[in-house]
Order: C-alpha cells, then sequence, then structure tokens
C-alpha cells in the first residue's frame, strides 16, 4: 500500500472501496454467545456487531460504527469491547455476552436492577452498553469508586442522563453487595 | 466501519506464516487491536492478517531493561505493575488516558506505533524512554523510535512486523513526566509531551523531551534538550526550554485545532512537564 502524501497530520481517510464493492466469500463463525455455542454466517467484512444484531441480539446498537459512542459493547471473553471495531471473523471460537446474556424480564441481573430502582435510564439507547461496561467493572472491582465508575463509563456517551443516576445506580449495586473479607481484588487485565 | 474491498481474512499461526502474506499481497494488513485499521486504514485492504494468535503479549523486565510485547494492549500497560513503576508511570498514564475503556481493551501498543498518528499518546514516552522497536521480516531487527517516523501516519516499516517495544528503565536520580491536551481528558489528544531528566551532582545530565500532535509525527525536541544538559534546572532555564521546543518545528493545524493554538500548547505542555520531571527528581525549582 502506498503511504498517505497529504502533509496535513492524519486526515480523515475515505475508506477506499466506493458504492460498487466486489463480492467476498462468507465465513463460519463458531462461537458461544450468550452461554450457547453457535454456527453462524457471516460476511467476510461484516463487524461482530453487524452480525450479532442481524442474528437477532438487537441489544448491540449502532451508534457510530468508529468506536468512540460504546452502544456496540460486548463483553468478549469477559472483556468489554466495541463490536464494531471487531470483524465477525474475529469471534471464532471466543464467548461473546451481550445484554440479552446478562439477564431476563424475570431475573434482571442486579445492575439492571439498580438501573431500574435509580431511574437510571432515559431513551434507553446506551443503557445495554451502560449495563454490560458496570457489570464487568464489578466482577473485578467489586467496590469501585465514583472515579472508577466513570472512568468504566468513559467509552459510553448518554446524551440523556449526564450519567448521574447511572453512576449511582452502579454505586448502590456496589453497595448491597456483602463486603469482601479483605484485600484488594485482583484486576484481570485484557 | 466496512473494510469495502476486503477478501480474505488470515489468522496465521506463526509469525512466518503471517510475513509471507504480508510480503506476498501488496494489499495486506495487519490486524492487531483493529481499533485503526477499522477506522481508517491506510490504504486499500485486501486481506487482513489477524496476529492474535502470535503471542507478543508480554511485559517483562529484567536487568533494567523493559519489554513490551507488540500484541500488549492499552489497558494492560495502563495497570501493569512493570509500567506503573517505569520512569513515574508515564507510560501508563499515557496509555490510561488513550480514547475509552473499550478500545483501549484492545488497541496495542505495537498498532499504536504502526499506525504512527500524529496525535498518538504513546510514542512521546516511549521517545524520552529511548524505546527500540523490534521487527520481524526484514534484515534489521531493531529500530530506534527515534528513526521510526518519517511523516504523517508513515513509517520507516517495510513489509515488517513489529514484535515488541524495548525500553531501558532511567538510572540513578530521575523524573519523568506526561502531559496532554485534548477536548477531554481521554479524547484525542491535540498536543501531548513527555519529558524525562537525569539529575547527578547537581546537574541535568541527560534531558529529554518529545511532543506529539502538533508537528507531521512524533519527536524529540533536541534544542530543548541541549539547553538543558549540562545545566542546573532552574525555572527560567525550564521556561528557556519550553520556548525552544515550541520553536523545534512549525506547529500544524486543522479541524481540531490551529496551528497557533498548538504551538501555545506545545510550549505550556513541555513547560510543564519539564516541571513535574524536575519535581520527581528532587530538584527545587
Amino acid at each position: 500500500m502506498s503511504t498517505p502524501k497529504s502533509p496535513n497530520p492524519s486526515p480523515p481517510q475515505p475508506n477506499p472501496g466506493g458504492f460498487l464493492t466486489p463480492p467476498a466469500a462468507p465465513v463460519t463463525v463458531h462461537a458461544v454467545v450468550n452461554g450457547k455455542p453457535v454456527e453462524y454466517m457471516a460476511g467476510l467484512r461484516e463487524t461482530l456487531m453487524d452480525l450479532l444484531r442481524r442474528e437477532g441480539w438487537a441489544g448491540v446498537k449502532n451508534g457510530c460504527e468508529t468506536g468512540e459512542c460504546g452502544a456496540c459493547a460486548v463483553l468478549m471473553d469477559g472483556v468489554p469491547k466495541a463490536s464494531c471495531l471487531i470483524l465477525a471473523a474475529q469471534a471464532e471460537g471466543r464467548t461473546i455476552t451481550t445484554i440479552e446474556g446478562l439477564g431476563t424480564f424475570e431475573a434482571l441481573h442486579p445492575v439492571q436492577q439498580a438501573f431500574v430502582d435509580a431511574t437510571a435510564i432515559q431513551c434507553g439507547f446506551c443503557t445495554p452498553a451502560m449495563v454490560l461496561v458496570a457489570a464487568a467493572l464489578l466482577k473485578e472491582n467489586p467496590h469501585p469508586t465514583e472515579a472508577d465508575v466513570r472512568q468504566a463509563f468513559d467509552g459510553v456517551l448518554c446524551r440523556c442522563t449526564g450519567y448521574v443516576k447511572p453512576v449511582e445506580a452502579v454505586l448502590a449495586c456496589a453497595a448491597r453487595r456483602p463486603a469482601e473479607s479483605g484485600g484488594t481484588p485482583e484486576r484481570q487485565v485484557p | 466501519m466496512e473494510l469495502k474491498l476486503l477478501q480474505s481474512y488470515r489468522c496465521p499461526a506463526s509469525l512466518d506464516d503471517a510475513l509471507r502474506t504480508l510480503k506476498q499481497d501488496p494489499d495486506s494488513a495487519v490486524l492487531a487491536g483493529g481499533t485503526d485499521l477499522l477506522v481508517t486504514p491506510p490504504g486499500p485492504v485486501r486481506t487482513v492478517i489477524d496476529i492474535s494468535r502470535l503471542g507478543l503479549d508480554q511485559i517483562t523486565e529484567a536487568g533494567g531493561e523493559i519489554r513490551i510485547g507488540a500484541r500488549v494492549t492499552m489497558s494492560r500497560l495502563a495497570h501493569d505493575p512493570i509500567t506503573l513503576r517505569l520512569a513515574n508511570g508515564i507510560l501508563a498514564q499515557a496509555a490510561a488516558f488513550c480514547m475509552s475503556e473499550l478500545v483501549r481493551n484492545a488497541a496495542t501498543v505495537g498498532g499504536n506505533l504502526a499506525n504512527a498518528a500524529a496525535e498518538a499518546d504513546l510514542p512521546a514516552p516511549l521517545l524520552v524512554l529511548d524505546a527500540e522497536v523490534l521487527v520481524a521480516g526484514g534484515s534489521r531487527k531493531a529500530i530506534v523510535l527515534d528513526d521510526f517516523f518519517t511523516g504523517p501516519r508513515a513509517t520507516v516499516l517495510n513489509r515488517e512486523i513489529i514484535t515488541e517495544v524495548v525500553v531501558q528503565a532511567p538510572s540513578g536520580t530521575s523524573g519523568a513526566s506526561f502531559h496532554k491536551m485534548g477536548r477531554t481528558d481521554s479524547d484525542i489528544a491535540l498536543v501531548n509531551a513527555a519529558a524525562l531528566v537525569v539529575i547527578a551532582g547537581g546537574t541535568c545530565r541527560k534531558a529529554r523531551v518529545a511532543v506529539g500532535g502538533a508537528w507531521p509525527f512524533p519527536a524529540r525536541s533536541r534544542r530543548a534538550e541541549k539547553a538543558l544538559e549540562g545545566h542546573a534546572l532552574t525555572a527560567e532555564l525550564l521556561d528557556a526550554a519550553a520556548l525552544l521546543a515550541q520553536r523545534e518545528q512549525p506547529a500544524l493545524g486543522d479541524f481540531r485545532a490551529s496551528a497557533e493554538y498548538r504551538a501555545g500548547l506545545v510550549r505550556v505542555l513541555v513547560r510543564r512537564a519539564l516541571e513535574e520531571a524536575a519535581r520527581r527528581a528532587g530538584v527545587a525549582l
């Protein structure tokens, strides 16, 4: 590939290919999605976000396609990631959790319940991502500070709540858990 | 974002296989974290070479030398005890405030260097640590980071794959600092700056100053460094060095900030970084 010739620092690069693009062979993806082994047929160019949504996991939202809004957040092997920046093919052999895998109407995940109790949901578009990210945070850090919670939310853009109630919800959820016996929790880094 | 020309996805089990594809296919690109490749691909990408099976994800320390695998994520850099200890944690800090947790969990140090965005956050701290980039696929084994970038999103890499980044922990009495200015503290840097000073016998024995975001690619300010080395550090000398850093290269303007604003930020951030580095080295200013 030729290197960019523009003298400007990092101008937005157009994605080459234009409107008519050549076809590409699909790929088969074997993964565990929300606890169940699946075999999905995916387009080679499809992102994990597109694949999951097409397979019915509509809790994964398309907000920007560039990894900046966080609405597409999923847990990949337990780690929160932007699924719009992952090719569907990369999910081979991985464990994926979407909001649908975290809790059900009959049995809400504690973070979901906390969001409901704190009225932390307005339009709800960012809520699946916020809940997933908060659940992942509480798993590795059961007693986060407010700063920890705000940092966890730094990748999920919310235009409605100002983050006030969502942060309260996560802290309330953490407070309701039984106290740890002592020592700092082991942080698992991806 | 869709790679519209993608025809082939490879996930090789060995570095040799990855390199073979990289060399044979001129429209192939390495896929590490995907946080740059899937947003602003550097050109037509018809083949992606997913390197997730190649390991390259360890951080080790031995005898003052720290080796960071190319696939180590920003998240890992932000939290690993080795990087938190290294040079007042400036590399960990730079990684910790990059974009968002979601991006940091995928983005890699190798990708940050290979993508070579002018505003990348990891080059400045790595430059002041005299980092070397280890590569595979060509005749050379190591490239000094100082010689690595050649232009906007351009590097000396020629169908090679970064395997590790190597830095030496500063010896003696030292202090380092990293500062960044963006619209928010985790947004893309308008300008970032790193500084490192080593003090011996009351004077600055070694100084390193690096700036990103303001120029076509992250680089050291040799003029600032020369003004500091061999002298006792005072507030006035730091002022002078910051001014020299500002004058090292003309700042660039774009849709995020004007050239004038970036030039101003260079001076301010270098000054802050030098002050914090000096204080951390025990210098009373």
